[in-house]
C-alpha cells in the first residue's frame, strides 16, 4: 500500500468526518430542542390528557360488628379472607393458568378459562378461599401473571347452627339478609370511608391504610345465653326425633327482666352454610309459624275469670260427663268429669269447664284480657317480619266461637307471644315484654300490672297442681325443684277443607320453673307429633329435661347449696376434656371451637378467629405460652 | 510520524470524567427506578454497580493494550461473534422472548452477543479501510469483502429476528465505509440497498409496520402499541422544567415499561426535569468534542477510522436511545450507554472509551 494513497485517504477521512461530525452535533441540538418542546412546550397539552390518572377514590368499609351472646360469647363475627381475582388482559398462556387455577381452587378448568378470556379489566375467580389456597397461589402466581390476590370479609358462626335463624345471615358482600343480621344491619355494618390513593400502572394500590378501628361497626349484645341455647337445641332436637314432629320450637325465658336465653327453632339452620338451607329450615318459627295455643289459653282465661271476680279458686262446674252440646257443637273432653272446682278444671284441662267459664266471663272480657296479655301486638322483638296473632275482634264472636277461644281454639298466636303471656303469669300479674337485646338499648314498654298479685299467686298454684297433682303435666314432675306449667294440644285448623284435620295436633307445654316463683319459663312446641300428641306426654318430657339443665347452671334454683349428683352428670357430660391451665395457654388445638371459645371466655380472652370450619387447627401462641391479661390469641379454624 | 508523548493520567481527562458522571448519574436513576420492581430494593443497584466495575476493568486494560494487537486479533473477533450468534440461534442457552431469541442466559447473568458484533465490526472495518486504501475503488475487493461480512452478521440479526440490530450494524459500516474513504458513487447503491432492505423487512413481519404507524400517533391506540411512546411522554411532562424531584417519579409504578432500562431517560427527565436531560447533553457534548480531538489527532488512518469509528457507535448508540425516548425513533431496544441498567452494552462502551483513551495517548505532545 502506497504511502501516497494513505495521505491521500487521511485528508478525505478528515473531510468526511467533518460531515459526520457536523451530522452528529445537529443531531444533538435537535434531540435537546425536542426535550425542551416536549417538557415545556408541549407539557400543558399533554398534561390535560392524563390528569390524575394516578390517583383513585376508593372506600374501605370497616370491620362488621359481632353479635355476642350476655356472656360475651361470639355467635356472628367477620374475619379476611382471602379471593382471587384476575386482570384477564394481563394473563399470558391462559389455558395454563386456568389449569393451576382450577387444580389449587377446585374448580372447572374450562370456566376459568372463559373468565380469563373476558375482556373486562376485572373478574372474579373464587372468593373467599381457605389461606392455605391463598399461599399456594401466592407462591404459584407471581405479581406479573395477572392472578391476584385481595382480602374481604367472611361472616363466620363459630357456634355453627346455634340460634342460626335468629341470627341469620349475610351474603357473600357482607349485607344482612336474615334474622337480626337484617334487621340490624346499619349498626352491624361497618362505617365506610373514601380516601384517595395512589394506584401504580397495574391498578394496585401503595402505600394506603386500609382499615381502622374505628371504622368497625356496632358490636350487638344479645340476652341469649349461649350454654342454654346449645341445651335447648340439643333437647329440642331429641325431642322432634323421639315424637317424629315436622318441627319444633324451644324458648327459654328469664322472669326477672323478660330476657330471652334461648331461642332454638328445629330443624337447624347454620348461617355458616346458608347457601344449602331451604327457606323452611331458615325459618324462626318461633317467631312466625301461627298455631292455635290450645288448652296453653286456659290460664289466661282463669286470670280474666279470677280477676273479675266471675269465678273463685273453688267455684264448682258440671262437666257433662265429657260431653256438651253447645249450639249444635259438641264440646268434648278427652276424659268425662262431673262437677269439677276452678283448680281441677286446669289441672284435668277441661274444655268443657273452661268453655262454660267463658261463657259466664264474656266475650268482651276475654278478649280484653288476651289483648292485655300481649297477643293483639306483635312481639316487641327487634326481628324481621315478625307474625300478628290471629284473633278476631269480640263481636263477631258466638257462643261455640267464645266457648272454643278458651281453650284455644279459633284464635292463633306465635311461640313467643305465649311466652310473653306466660311471663306475665309468672311475674304474677304484671306485664313486661320480652327483651333479646342488651346492647344497643332498645326502647320498650315498661312494665305494667294487667291482674292482681292475689290472682298471680292462685294462677301459679293452680299451675303447679298441674305438674305435681296427677295432673296433665305429671310426667314433668321433677325431684329437685317443683315445676309448674300448662300442657296445650290443639288441633290443627284443616285450611283447605275448613274444620280440623283429623289427628293432626300441635303439642306444647310452658313450664314455670320454680312453680311458685318463677325465675325461667320454657316453652316447647312439637308441631305434628306422629308418636303421641298429649302436650303433656310430647312436650312435658322435654321441658322437665330443660329445666333440669337449667339447674344445672343456676345452683340458686335448688332449695339447698349443695349440688344433687343427677346435676353433676349433666353438667360433666358437656366437659369432654379436661383443660389444664396453670396459668399457662392450653393446647385448644383439635377442640371444637365452641369448646375452646368457652374455656378461653372463661378466663377473659377473646380470641380472634382464622380461617373456616368449626375445629381448632392451630392456635398462636402456643401451648404452654404464659397467660397476660387482655394478651392476643388467635385460632386458627379448619373443617374436622 | 509518530510523536512522542507525555504519561496523563489516562490522558483525556474530561472524556473520562464525563463518562465516570453519567455512570454516577445512572447508578442514581437505576435505583430510584427499579427500587419498586424488586423485593429487595438494592438488588438492580449492586448488580449494575459489579457491572461497572467490570466495565472500568474492561477499560483500563482497552486503555493499557498496543491497539495493533486488536487488529491483529480481528479474524479471532470475527470467529467468536459468528459463534455468538449461532448460540443464540441454535443453542439452549437462549430463550426465546417476546418472540425474539436475542440473548444468550448464563446462570448469574445474560449477554447480547450483538454488542461483541459491533466492537468486530468496528476493529474490522477500521483495520480494512484503514490499510486497503490501494483496493478500495474495486468494486470486488474494496467494497464487497467489508458488506459481505456486515450482510452476514445483519442475516444472523434478522433470524432472531433483531431489524434494530441489523440497521445499526448497516449504520457503522456505511459511517466507517464513509469516512474511510470509499467513493461517494458506491453510496447510491448502498442507500438503495438499505431503503429496499427495510421495505422488505417491513413486508415481511407487519407488526414492525404497527409500530412505525404507533410511532407516528401513538395517542391513536394508547393502550396498546401507543403505550410505551406516550408513557415515555408522560413521564417527560410531569418533570417539566424542575422535575418532580429524585425519587418522586410516578411513572415508574409499573406504568412506563422498562422504565430502569430503555426508558431511563424519561424516569431522570420526570424526576429531575428538562435541567436534568440538559445535564446528559452537556456531557454527551463534550464526550463529542473530546471524539474530534481524538480524531484528528490521530496519525494513521486505521487509528483514525478506530477512533472515529468509537466514537459513532458510542454516539449513536445514545442519539438512537434519546430519540426513542423522546419519540423520534420508533421504539427499538437500545439501551442509553452507562445509565441503562444492563451490562453488555456498558461493557461495550466501557470498551469503546477505553479505545478512545488509548488512543488519545497518542499526539498530546
Amino acid at each position: 500500500m502506497s504511502l501516497k494513497h494513505r495521505l491521500k485517504a487521511k485528508d478525505k477521512s478528515k473531510h468526511r468526518f467533518g460531515l459526520v461530525a457536523v451530522v452528529f452535533f445537529l443531531l444533538t441540538l435537535g434531540l435537546w430542542a425536542r426535550a425542551f418542546w416536549i417538557q415545556i412546550w408541549w407539557a400543558p397539552e399533554i398534561k390535560a390528557r392524563f390528569s390524575n390518572h394516578y390517583f383513585v377514590e376508593k372506600k374501605v368499609q370497616g370491620y362488621r360488628g359481632k353479635i355476642l351472646d350476655r356472656n360475651g360469647v361470639v355467635l356472628a363475627q367477620s374475619v379476611q379472607t382471602f379471593s382471587v381475582f384476575a386482570r384477564p388482559y394481563e394473563v399470558k398462556s391462559a389455558s395454563s393458568v386456568a389449569k393451576q387455577l382450577a387444580r389449587i381452587l377446585e374448580l372447572d378448568s374450562k370456566e376459568v378459562l372463559e373468565k380469563l378470556q373476558k375482556k373486562n379489566s376485572f373478574v372474579w375467580i373464587k372468593r373467599k378461599i381457605s389461606d392455605a389456597k391463598a399461599a399456594q397461589i401466592k407462591k404459584i402466581f407471581l405479581p406479573e401473571s395477572g392472578i391476584y390476590l385481595t382480602t374481604e370479609f367472611t361472616r363466620v358462626y363459630p357456634q355453627g347452627h346455634l340460634l342460626g335463624q335468629v341470627l341469620g345471615f349475610t351474603n357473600i358482600d357482607g349485607e344482612g339478609l336474615e334474622g337480626l343480621e337484617k334487621s340490624f344491619d346499619k349498626v352491624l355494618q361497618g362505617k365506610e370511608k373514601q380516601f384517595v390513593a395512589f394506584q401504580d400502572g397495574k391498578g394496585r394500590l401503595i402505600k394506603y391504610t386500609f382499615l381502622s378501628p374505628l371504622l368497625a361497626g356496632k358490636d350487638l349484645v344479645l340476652t341469649i345465653d349461649t350454654r342454654v341455647q346449645a341445651f335447648a337445641e340439643d333437647i329440642l332436637e331429641k325431642s322432634v326425633q323421639k315424637f317424629q314432629a315436622r318441627h319444633g320450637q324451644l324458648i327459654v325465658v328469664e322472669v326477672d327482666n323478660g330476657e330471652v336465653l334461648a331461642l332454638a327453632n328445629y330443624p337447624f339452620f347454620n348461617p355458616n352454610l346458608f347457601y344449602l338451607s331451604t327457606p323452611q329450615e331458615r325459618r324462626n318459627r318461633a317467631a312466625l309459624d301461627l298455631f292455635e295455643p290450645g288448652s296453653t289459653a286456659k290460664p289466661f282465661l282463669l286470670a280474666a275469670a279470677l280477676e273479675k271476680k266471675v269465678v273463685k279458686p273453688k267455684s264448682i262446674y258440671f262437666c257433662e260427663q265429657g260431653k256438651w252440646k253447645l249450639d249444635n257443637i259438641v264440646i268434648e273432653d278427652t276424659h268425662p268429669y262431673g262437677w269439677l272446682p276452678v283448680n281441677k278444671i286446669l289441672r284435668y284441662s277441661s274444655n268443657i269447664g273452661a268453655g262454660k267459664i267463658a261463657l259466664e266471663l264474656g266475650a268482651e272480657n276475654y278478649y280484653r284480657f288476651l289483648a292485655e296479655f300481649g297477643f293483639k301486638d306483635k312481639v316487641d322483638i327487634p326481628l324481621p317480619g315478625l307474625s300478628e296473632s290471629l284473633l278476631r275482634p269480640p263481636y263477631k264472636w258466638n257462643r261455640v266461637d267464645l266457648a272454643s277461644a278458651a281453650f284455644g281454639q279459633g284464635w292463633a298466636t306465635t311461640g313467643l307471644h305465649l311466652v310473653q303471656a306466660y311471663l306475665a303469669i309468672a311475674r304474677k300479674g304484671e306485664f313486661v315484654p320480652l327483651k333479646l337485646l342488651r346492647s344497643p338499648t332498645v326502647e320498650q314498654e315498661k312494665g305494667r300490672r294487667i291482674f292482681s298479685v292475689q290472682t298471680g299467686k292462685q294462677l301459679l298454684d293452680m299451675l303447679w297442681e298441674v305438674v305435681n297433682q296427677e295432673g296433665t303435666g305429671k310426667l314433668s314432675k321433677l325431684e329437685e325443684v317443683e315445676l309448674g306449667g300448662k300442657t296445650g294440644t290443639a288441633q290443627k285448623a284443616d285450611l283447605k277443607q275448613g274444620g280440623y284435620k283429623e289427628g293432626v295436633y300441635t303439642s306444647s307445654f310452658v313450664g314455670l320453673l320454680p312453680a311458685r316463683n318463677p325465675k325461667y319459663v320454657v316453652f316447647l312446641l312439637l308441631d305434628e307429633p306422629r308418636k303421641g300428641h298429649y302436650g303433656g306426654v310430647v312436650a312435658g318430657p322435654g321441658v322437665k329435661e330443660m329445666s333440669l339443665r337449667l339447674l344445672s347452671v343456676d345452683h340458686s334454683l335448688l332449695p339447698s347449696t349443695t349440688v344433687p349428683a343427677k346435676t353433676k352428670h349433666v353438667f360433666s357430660q358437656e366437659i369432654k376434656k379436661e383443660v389444664v391451665w396453670k396459668n399457662r395457654l392450653p393446647d385448644l388445638r383439635g377442640q371444637s371451637v365452641r369448646r375452646a371459645m368457652d374455656v378461653l371466655i372463661s378466663q377473659g380472652l377473646i380470641p380472634q378467629l382464622k380461617g373456616q370450619g368449626l375445629v381448632v387447627r392451630g392456635q398462636k401462641p402456643a401451648p404452654g405460652v404464659e397467660l397476660k391479661k387482655n394478651m392476643q390469641v388467635e385460632l386458627l379454624l379448619g373443617e374436622s | 510520524m509518530v510523536k512522542k508523548y507525555k504519561n496523563y493520567f489516562l490522558y483525556d481527562n474530561i472524556l473520562l470524567f464525563s463518562v465516570l458522571i453519567l455512570c454516577v448519574i445512572g447508578l442514581t436513576m437505576i435505583f430510584s427506578s427499579s427500587s419498586v420492581l424488586s423485593e429487595s430494593k438494592f438488588s438492580y443497584l449492586t448488580r449494575q454497580a459489579v457491572f461497572m466495575a467490570v466495565g472500568v476493568l474492561v477499560m483500563l486494560v482497552t486503555y493499557k493494550i498496543n491497539i495493533n494487537l486488536f487488529f491483529k486479533m480481528r479474524y479471532i473477533f470475527i470467529f467468536v461473534s459468528i459463534l455468538l450468534l449461532s448460540l443464540v440461534l441454535f443453542s439452549p442457552w437462549s430463550k426465546s422472548a417476546g418472540g425474539a431469541r436475542r440473548w444468550l442466559y448464563f446462570h448469574y447473568f445474560s449477554v447480547q452477543p450483538l454488542e461483541f458484533v459491533k466492537f468486530t465490526l468496528l476493529i474490522y472495518l477500521s483495520y480494512f479501510y484503514g490499510f486497503k486504501q490501494d483496493k478500495i475503488d474495486k468494486f470486488s475487493v474494496g467494497i464487497l469483502p467489508p458488506l459481505v461480512l456486515t450482510l452476514a452478521f445483519c442475516t444472523f440479526l434478522f433470524l432472531q429476528p433483531d431489524f434494530g440490530g441489523a440497521v445499526f450494524l448497516l449504520s457503522v459500516f456505511l459511517g466507517l465505509a464513509f469516512v474511510g474513504g470509499v467513493p461517494l458513487r458506491y453510496f447510491g447503491g448502498l442507500l438503495g440497498l438499505g431503503i429496499g432492505g427495510v421495505v422488505l423487512a417491513v413486508l415481511q413481519a407487519p407488526y414492525r409496520l404497527e409500530r412505525i404507524k404507533a410511532f407516528l400517533n401513538p395517542f391513536q391506540d394508547p393502550y396498546d402499541s401507543g403505550y410505551q411512546l406516550i408513557q415515555s411522554f408522560y413521564g417527560l411532562v410531569n418533570g417539566g422544567i424542575w422535575g418532580v424531584g429524585l425519587g418522586e417519579s410516578k411513572q415508574k409504578f409499573f406504568y412506563l415499561p422498562e422504565a430502569h432500562n430503555d426508558f431511563i431517560l424519561s424516569i431522570l427527565g420526570e424526576e429531575l426535569g428538562f435541567w436534568g436531560l440538559s445535564l446528559i447533553f452537556v456531557l454527551i457534548l463534550l464526550i463529542f468534542w473530546r471524539w474530534i480531538v481524538i480524531f484528528l489527532r490521530q496519525q494513521d488512518l486505521e487509528r483514525r477510522l478506530l477512533a472515529f469509528g468509537a466514537g459513532f457507535i458510542l454516539l449513536w448508540n445514545m442519539y438512537l436511545n434519546l430519540g426513542v425516548v423522546l419519540g423520534v425513533v420508533p421504539p427499538k431496544g437500545i439501551p442509553m450507554p452507562f445509565i441503562s441498567y444492563g451490562g453488555s452494552n456498558l461493557l461495550l462502551s466501557f470498551t469503546l472509551v477505553g479505545l478512545l483513551l488509548n488512543l488519545s495517548k497518542r499526539g498530546q505532545s
